[in-house]
């Protein structure tokens, strides 16, 4: 598909139609010598949510190509109304980083799959989501029916463990914290917290 | 996909016509008259209640509803004469009078503004251009009081809220980057969400798209495909300075080229422009 407009496409588009009168009547008509070519670029913008706090400030993605180029606070976002602080205005870096020529390319320090570390150990090892998930569950477990209190020092029934702590996210919504609240518990949790208090 | 997104490897080369410096320039001269013009028209701010005002906005209805620019029509000759007179000799073709204002072109008579205003397509395009930058210093005027006290923020359409005009285009404001429209006719100035159509009102940013020239990210076109229309925007941050729409209008002639030359329709009305509207 080509867009190269010609003198005369131009002079269509800025009449009605042919024979009637238009920019060109005022002489308004350019020459070749002057013409000089431009290119094209398509964006999309797209509105976003910053990951980081609860704050829940609105960012605007520029996209090019699928892949982002640029992004600014969103002016509509009733929150932040177009600022974004420094942590905000960071998030173009979870996805890409520059190399020292400049060049842009996916960020390598963003993690993509498990790792985990032993005790003791020194060295991280690629493990499964399944396997993550499991040994989560089974820890959890382990830790909690080990720890868990009935009653406390004067009789007091409190069903709890304060072996074990749940620290929330600002990527959460308000129907996951509910079901995770739900859960830590019925576990027997009590220290419960977030992490943008942090 | 929708067929007119185009995919980035399919960056073209378009060749602008080299007549938007001139066009430009005849702008910056037709400014100056209309300014002098404004300023003698302005008048003291009525006693229009206020918040009669908000109300008029928040109803849906343009503050032109309400009231009225009174406009004089043998100052209106004038200064249609005066117009005329710039572009005559403004434009490289020296046209004659006659094509910029037809003998028989009924300015002084009642009802003939609002066939401007209507884009009546029985009054061709030159005396259709010249009639509609003649008006513009009374509806500036007109604007100038009532925009100091209604608030426009209460206003929530694509249309100007003082007369219900298309926008002549759009800007990001250097504070914020938050949208704003300049009506073509009222100059009255507006905020519209980015992420929004200003002519049908989607919000599916899956049907809103933009586009800009390799090396000019400051002038920029926001398209709908939702209703196919498109509004060029100056990104004021970009600038260094507070752009002057109506000079950025005539400066991005190209733009609506190729906006043109993929189908779209204007959403903002242009005096330098003049396209078949369906």
């Amino acid at each position: 598909m080509s867009l190269k407009l010609s003198r005369r496409d131009f002079l269509k588009l800025t009449g009605v139609g042919v024979g009637t009168a238009t920019l060109s009547q005022l002489g308004f008509e350019g020459t070749a010598a002057a013409a000089e070519p431009a290119r094209i670029e398509y964006a999309r913008e797209v509105s976003t949510i910053c990951p980081y706090c609860s704050g829940g400030c609105g960012a605007i993605c520029y996209v090019k190509g699928g892949e982002i180029t640029s992004l600014e606070g969103d002016p509509d976002h009733p929150i932040n109304e177009g600022g974004l602080c420094s942590k905000g205005s960071s998030m173009f870096n979870m996805r890409y980083e520059y190399d020292g020529l400049g060049n842009r390319q996916y960020n390598s320090s963003r993690l993509t799959e498990v790792l985990y570390r032993a005790p003791n150990s020194s060295d991280w090892e690629v493990k499964s989501w399944d396997w993550a998930l499991s040994e989560i569950a089974k820890r959890v477990k382990a830790t909690r029916d080990a720890t868990f209190e009935l009653t406390d020092d004067k009789g007091v029934t409190v069903n709890r463990t304060t072996a074990l702590a749940h620290l929330g996210s600002a990527a959460l919504d308000n129907e996951e914290n509910y079901l995770l609240v739900k859960m830590q518990r019925a576990l027997g949790l009590i220290n419960l917290d977030h992490h943008a208090r942090l | 996909m929708d067929h007119r997104y185009l995919d980035p490897s399919q960056v073209n080369e378009l060749q602008l016509p080299g007549i938007v410096d001139d066009l430009e320039k005849m702008a910056v001269r037709i400014l100056g008259p209309q300014a002098e013009w404004t300023s003698r028209l302005l008048k003291p701010a009525a006693d229009d209640d206020a918040n009669e005002l908000d109300r008029v906005l928040i109803a849906g209805n343009q503050l032109t509803s309400l009231t009225q620019p009174d406009i004089e029509l043998p100052s209106y000759r004038q200064m249609v004469d005066q117009i005329a007179d710039l572009i005559r000799i403004n434009s490289p073709a020296r046209p004659q009078v006659q094509d910029l204002v037809p003998p028989g072109l009924p300015v002084d008579e009642p009802g003939f503004l609002s066939r401007i205003l209507n884009r009546d397509p029985g009054i061709p395009f030159l005396p259709q251009m010249v009639c509609s930058l003649a008006l513009i210093p009374w509806y500036t005027a007109f604007a100038h009081g009532l925009t100091s006290r209604a608030n426009l923020g209460l206003w929530t359409g694509g249309q100007c809220p003082v007369c219900g005009q298309p926008p002549l285009m759009g800007m990001l404001r250097p504070d914020d980057g938050a949208r704003i429209l300049e009506c073509w006719l009222c100059r009255a100035q507006w905020g519209f969400p980015r992420l929004q159509c200003p002519s049908c009102g989607t919000s599916d940013q899956e049907r809103l798209r933009l586009f800009t020239f390799t090396g000019d990210d400051a002038h920029r076109v926001h398209i709908c495909d939702e209703c196919g229309r498109y509004l060029k925007v100056v990104d004021a941050r970009l600038m260094g300075r507070e752009p002057v729409l109506a000079l950025e209008d005539a400066a991005t002639m190209s733009h609506d080229s190729a906006a043109l030359r993929e189908g779209l329709i204007p959403f903002g009305r242009s005096p330098f422009l003049q396209v078949p509207l369906s």
